[in-house]
Parts: C-alpha cells; sequence; structure tokens
C-alpha cells in the first residue's frame, strides 16, 4: 500500500513537471513528459482498480477516474494543451491525491 | 473612470501614436478582422479568454486557474541587468503579460505586438492594463492599427550589441489564432537581424573610410541643393525611373530614349556608362558608396549631370564632377553641423544600395509613379550587371539562395542581393501601409520578383506614364543653393570647434581608462574573495562609474561624437558584443562592463587622433 501511495505522489510530481512544460510552450517537452505519465497512469491505475476489487468499500470512484483520463486524451487528440495542462493539474492530480489520502 | 477611459488617458499620455491611430481608426469606421470572443469565470478572481476564430475556438487561459498559469509560464524567463528586447506575440487578457512584466530587468525592453485590433480594443475596454501601459520598458503596436511600429521599434531598439540576447515569446495559442500574422512577426524579426548584419559588415569596411569621406565631402556645402529645395522645383505627378545595372538593362536601355524628356531618369553610378554608351543622358544621377570606382564618371558628359551624393560617397567622384550636387542624406556629424543652422533632416536610410538610395529619395521627393528598370537582384547566367558583367558583392557569405522569378519561376540570387529584395519590398509596404498615392512598377523584365510592384515591360509603363513633356533640367535651373554664405560660415566654424572638441575629449578619455582599469582590479578582488559589497561603498568603481557618466555625456553631445563613433566601433564591434553579454553574475556583468567600457575609450582616443589629422585641412 505504501508503495502505491508513493507511486501517486511521484506521478503528481510529473503531472506538475509536465503541466509546466506545457503552460510554457514548451511542446517537445511536454509530450515526451506526457510518455512518461501515460507508463504511470497505467501502473497506478491498475493498481487502483485491483485494490478496489478487493476493497469495494474504498472510498473512490472508478469511473471518475475514467471520465478524467477520457477527457485528458480528447484534449491531447484536439492538440489543446492548456486544456489538456488544466485535465491533468486540476483534476487528474487532484484526484489522484484524494484518492492517495484515503487508502 | 471605466477601464477604457483609463486605458485611453494612459495611452494618450504614454504611447501618443498608439492613441492617434486608435482615435483614427474609430473616425475611419475601419473593419477589423472578425474575432469572437467570450469569457469565463473561474477559480480565481481573473477570468480565462476564449477567440472563435473562423468557427475554431482557441482557449488563451487555463480555465481553472489563468492567474497560477501566467505565473508558471513567466517562470521560464530570467533577464539580465543589460540592454535585452522581448518581443512578445500576443496581448490577449494581459494577464500573461503582468507577470511577465514582474520579471523584467531595469533595462529591458518589452515590445508587444498584438495582431488583432479588435482584441486590442476588447482588452481596453475589458481590463486595468493600466501597469502595463504606464510602464516606460513597455511598447504596445497593434498591427491593424499601425502595421509599420513594429519594424520601427525593432530599429530603435536592436542593435548589433543586443540582438543576442533578444528574447522572443508567444502569448498561448496566438499562433494558431493568427498564423499570418505570426509568420509576419517572425519576418520582421529576421528581417531586422539581417539588417544589423548588413549595416555591422558595411560598417567594418567601411568605418575609417566613412569619416575620412566625409570630411573630405564638407567642401561642398557651400553649394549644394538639398533634398527639400529639389522637392519644390519637380512636380509629383511626373513619372521617375530609376535606372539600375542589373543585367536585363541590355534589353531595354533603347527605350530610354523616349522617355526622356517625359519624366525623370535617375541613374545609378553604375548604369550611367551604359545611358551614356547609347548617348542617353539622364536627369540626374546618384553614388552613396564610399568606394566607389571613378571610372563610372571619367566620361566628360557626367559632370553635365546633376550629381545626388551622399557625404560619405567617394570623394574622388565628387570631385571629378564639377556639375551641380544634390545631398542625398543627412545625419551623423553632417547632421549636426546643419543643425547650427536648423538645416538638418530626418535620416533617410539608404538601404544598403544605390538603388534603394535612389528608390529611398523617390519616397522623399513624394513622387507617384516610380519605375523600376535594371532592378534584376538576381543573376542572369553568371552576369551580375548589365553588359555581361560578373562581380561579387562584400555581403556575399549571407548566403545565396533561389527567390521566386518576375516570369513566375525561380532565380538565383545573392546575400546582398536579398537584402535590398527584402527592403524594397518592406519599403512598398510601408508606403501601401501609410496611405501613400504612390504606384511602383517594375518595368525591369527579369530578375527577382519583387513583391509589392506592379510588372509592365519598359514599353508598355512609357507608354502609359510618359505622356507629358517634362524638362528636368530647365527646373533644376529654378533651384538655388540651400545655405547662405552667412549659414555656411557658421558650419565652418562648427567645424573648427570639432578640433577643440577632440582635444578635450582626448584628454579626459586617458583619465577614463585609467579609473575603468582601477575599477576592473578592484571588482575582480571582490569576485576572488567572493565579497558581495554595493558598488557605491567601492571606492574606485564608484569613482569611474561617474567618471564614465561625465564623460559620455560630455562626448555624446560633441558635434564631431558620430565620426568618433564610427571611427571607434567598427573594429571593436566583436569584442564589445561579448563584453555586453550577460554572464548571469552582476559583480562579473560590472568587470566586463567597465572592460568594454575602456576597450571603447582606447578606440576612441586613436579616433581623436585620427580625426584630428583629418581635420586639419579646415
Amino acid at each position: 500500500m505504501q508503495e502505491l501511495k508513493e507511486e501517486i505522489q511521484a506521478l503528481s510530481m510529473k503531472i506538475s513537471a509536465v503541466t509546466d512544460f506545457f503552460y510554457q510552450q514548451k511542446e517537445a517537452e511536454a509530450y515526451q513528459g506526457m510518455e512518461l505519465i501515460l507508463l504511470s497512469v497505467e501502473s497506478v491505475t491498475g493498481q487502483l482498480f485491483q485494490y478496489k476489487q478487493k476493497h469495494p468499500e474504498a472510498p473512490f470512484d472508478q469511473s471518475q477516474l475514467i471520465l478524467v483520463l477520457t477527457e485528458a486524451m480528447r484534449a491531447m487528440e484536439a492538440r489543446d494543451n492548456v486544456l489538456l495542462a488544466d485535465t491533468l493539474e486540476y483534476e487528474l492530480k487532484e484526484l489522484l491525491l484524494e484518492i492517495e489520502a484515503g487508502l | 473612470m471605466n477601464y477604457y477611459e483609463n486605458n485611453m488617458e494612459l495611452l494618450r499620455r504614454f504611447h501618443t501614436q498608439l492613441y492617434h491611430k486608435c482615435n483614427t481608426f474609430a473616425l475611419e469606421h475601419r473593419e477589423t478582422a472578425p474575432v469572437q470572443i467570450d469569457e469565463t469565470n473561474t477559480k480565481e478572481s481573473e477570468r480565462s479568454m476564449t477567440l472563435t476564430i473562423g468557427g475554431t475556438s482557441y482557449r488563451l487561459n487555463s480555465a481553472v486557474r489563468p492567474v497560477s498559469e501566467a505565473e508558471r509560464w513567466a517562470a521560464q524567463f530570467q533577464f539580465g541587468v543589460g540592454l535585452q528586447v522581448v518581443s512578445m506575440f500576443g496581448l490577449g487578457n494581459g494577464l500573461f503579460l503582468h507577470k511577465l512584466r514582474e520579471k523584467l530587468g531595469n533595462h529591458t525592453v518589452l515590445l508587444i505586438y498584438e495582431p488583432s485590433a479588435a482584441l486590442f480594443f476588447y482588452a481596453m475596454n475589458h481590463y486595468n492594463l493600466a501597469a502595463l501601459l504606464q510602464d516606460p520598458r513597455i511598447h504596445v503596436i497593434v498591427d491593424e492599427l499601425d502595421p509599420i511600429a513594429f519594424r520601427e521599434k525593432l530599429i530603435q531598439y536592436v542593435d548589433f550589441f543586443n540582438m543576442q540576447q533578444q528574447v522572443v515569446s508567444v502569448h498561448p495559442q496566438y499562433e494558431k489564432c493568427f498564423p499570418e500574422a505570426y509568420q509576419r512577426f517572425f519576418q520582421r524579426l529576421q528581417e531586422n537581424d539581417e539588417r544589423i548584419m548588413v549595416n555591422k559588415n558595411t560598417l567594418a569596411r567601411f568605418s575609417h573610410l566613412i569619416v575620412k569621406n566625409t570630411l573630405e565631402n564638407l567642401w561642398i556645402l557651400p553649394k549644394l541643393t538639398m533634398i527639400e529645395d529639389l522637392r519644390k522645383a519637380i512636380p509629383k505627378n511626373v513619372p521617375v525611373i530609376i535606372v539600375s545595372a542589373g543585367p536585363s538593362l541590355d534589353k531595354n536601355m533603347e527605350l530610354l530614349r523616349s522617355a526622356k524628356g517625359h519624366s525623370l531618369i535617375i541613374c545609378v553610378d553604375t548604369a550611367i556608362k551604359y545611358m551614356l554608351q547609347q548617348d542617353i543622358l539622364p536627369d540626374l544621377t546618384i553614388t552613396i558608396e564610399p568606394e566607389k570606382p571613378i571610372e563610372h564618371y571619367q566620361e566628360e558628359r557626367c559632370s553635365s549631370i546633376p550629381l545626388v551624393c551622399d557625404i560619405e560617397a567617394n570623394p574622388e567622384i565628387v570631385r571629378l564632377h564639377s556639375g551641380r550636387k544634390v545631398l542625398y542624406d543627412c545625419r551623423g556629424y553632417l547632421k549636426n553641423l546643419l543643425a547650427l543652422v536648423n538645416k538638418d533632416r530626418a535620416d533617410i536610410g539608404s538601404g544598403g544600395s544605390v538603388a534603394t538610395a535612389a528608390f529611398a529619395l523617390c519616397y522623399q521627393l513624394e513622387f507617384e509613379t516610380i519605375l523600376l528598370i535594371g532592378q534584376d537582384l538576381a543573376y542572369t547566367g553568371e552576369s551580375t550587371h548589365a553588359g555581361g558583367i560578373a562581380s561579387e558583392g562584400i555581403n556575399k557569405e549571407i548566403g545565396q539562395e533561389w527567390v521566386e522569378s518576375v516570369e513566375g519561376g525561380q532565380v538565383r540570387t545573392r546575400g546582398d542581393w536579398i537584402a535590398y529584395l527584402r527592403w524594397f519590398e518592406n519599403a512598398i509596404q510601408v508606403i501601401k501601409d501609410t496611405g501613400k498615392k504612390m504606384r511602383v512598377i517594375d518595368a525591369t523584365e527579369g530578375g527577382a520578383k519583387i513583391k509589392g510592384t506592379e510588372l509592365m515591360t519598359l514599353k508598355e509603363a512609357v507608354a502609359v506614364f510618359c505622356k507629358e513633356k517634362f524638362d528636368f533640367s530647365m527646373a533644376f535651373e529654378q533651384v538655388k543653393p540651400s545655405l547662405t554664405a552667412n549659414e555656411f560660415q557658421q558650419i565652418h566654424q562648427g567645424i573648427r570647434k570639432s578640433r577643440q572638441e577632440l582635444q578635450k575629449i582626448r584628454k579626459a578619455i586617458e583619465q577614463g581608462i585609467k579609473s575603468c582599469r582601477e575599477a576592473v582590479k578592484e571588482l575582480d578582488r571582490m569576485i576572488k574573495l567572493n565579497r558581495r559589497i554595493e558598488e557605491a561603498k567601492l571606492p574606485l568603481t564608484a569613482k569611474a562609474s561617474s567618471q564614465v557618466k561625465e564623460l559620455n555625456r560630455m562626448s555624446e553631445a560633441a558635434l564631431v561624437y558620430p565620426l568618433l563613433n564610427n571611427y571607434a566601433v567598427a573594429g571593436i564591434a566583436d569584442e564589445l558584443q561579448r563584453l555586453s553579454a550577460d554572464t548571469g553574475d552582476s559583480l562579473k556583468n560590472r568587470v566586463n562592463y567597465f572592460k568594454k567600457t575602456c576597450l571603447a575609450y582606447e578606440a576612441m582616443a586613436e579616433a581623436c587622433v585620427g580625426i584630428e589629422a583629418m581635420l586639419e585641412q579646415y
């Protein structure tokens, strides 16, 4: 559990760094960073969904996480970097930290 | 006062030119490019702006925390202590610029380039822009209101010494919202850098010669005609033909005969021999370059053609030509001398070549129709000039490339010509932007396409424009020399005073060099000891600082200063540029500042000696 919490915190920091890149219009660095984020997101969400299966009473909503990730993917496809940065920083990161606090 | 009134009042006080453009724009009820602007509330006090252009929406700010976004965006910038120019594409709602402003150094100049008038007026109506508008470091340019302002500001603030430190930034999403203006913005920056390099190359090559020529040519002042007086003698509707010596000139020289007496024919120095070979005498000839070979003017008939010459032109040509002369430009030392009798005028700027200078002359003379011939700006095979001549340019190292030809294909050109081509295109654009009634016809029938010109054959152009008779020599006969004997006497006294100025400056410089060296030693000691002490508490540095200020003030106020500057700077330009770079350490920057000053003073001391010797003839 501790490992998962630490992984979420590390992911949050990566999200902030990539958001900075997006806000600073450093698109190449930002999308390189996105690749790392996507790998971490895959790992973290996989673990969270497993956890939820074992602990249905856990206080987080998988569907909300899926919704935010879908929004982020849509922004990425549209190359709307400001929207993508907002979604990562103010939705995904906040949601992940909320989940982490409740674990 | 609401935001608009307050912002407009600040614009009136601090950005007069833009203020007048806004008023003219409103009076003329001009249409702006259609932009739909929407705003949404956020979690912070500021709103987020979205633009919709051509059916596509672009969010300019974070929809959640725009202030925090702007802070994070601005965090990427660090500005040094020297003069640094930041060009920012896009004003938006001003949020990013407020945060950028907080990071500017005392000597940073921020040029805000807003492409859209609609967006600018929206921001003026809905946002408090006071901090931006009253900050003396900030200049606002609205492309739709004043399309030449950005170019002017770049010329004003970017020079060889700070061009490497320029910072260019773009408001998020603006490049997508305004792709054409975005291209134009970068094109202006590139053109300005090229202009600086061409000027630097020219100065490096001619710096001492320019000074020598200027002083040797001053004898023409009592009899010369200034452009203002020439302007009064020629009706603006007379078509002007500028004859340059490009390879295509061979094609249509003969047609000039029929235009003679129905136009004003201005022939550049390199083309005059071709015209004389055909026994066609132009109305005016022009020379501006310091090293132009005298051979162009050795034909006796040249002296019967009035010569438009720059004060820096080859003095051998100026002396050999015994006819009447028109002064091309008024700048530097000559400007200071003419100011003594209130006859100084604004600098015309030559554009770097005699053909661009001829065009600038026509602009000054406010002609309505200008025909260009022999203006190839490209090779024909290996030929660079009429008569099958191949000659290399001094700016050739800038590069060779292919550009669009007048026939629609591609044509090979070279570095200096590209710079002149851009200069012509810019000048024509400026004419259009300023609403001047002037048509530029390219009747070269070959070479590079000069955007903004109308293409015609010379035969067509002569048939269309050269219908009325016009006798230039008769009109010019009525024009008297521009300076009275008394005015020249005052100028002569000014020239003599220059020698005394040089002696005084040289004496002060010797002391200045000594003080700068002491300051460098003192500051170096502080760096080695890793001590951070206020400059005011370092006695030698403080003394040098105040001495440098006083010495600079004294030398810049001298009549002879432009000559000193020309003579001294060119040889040390690269080293000065290196020492001007920000080291990231304020003490090291100060060391470099005093080293730079020392270097400049040494060069100026040498210049004082050199110029004093040249002034002995007066």
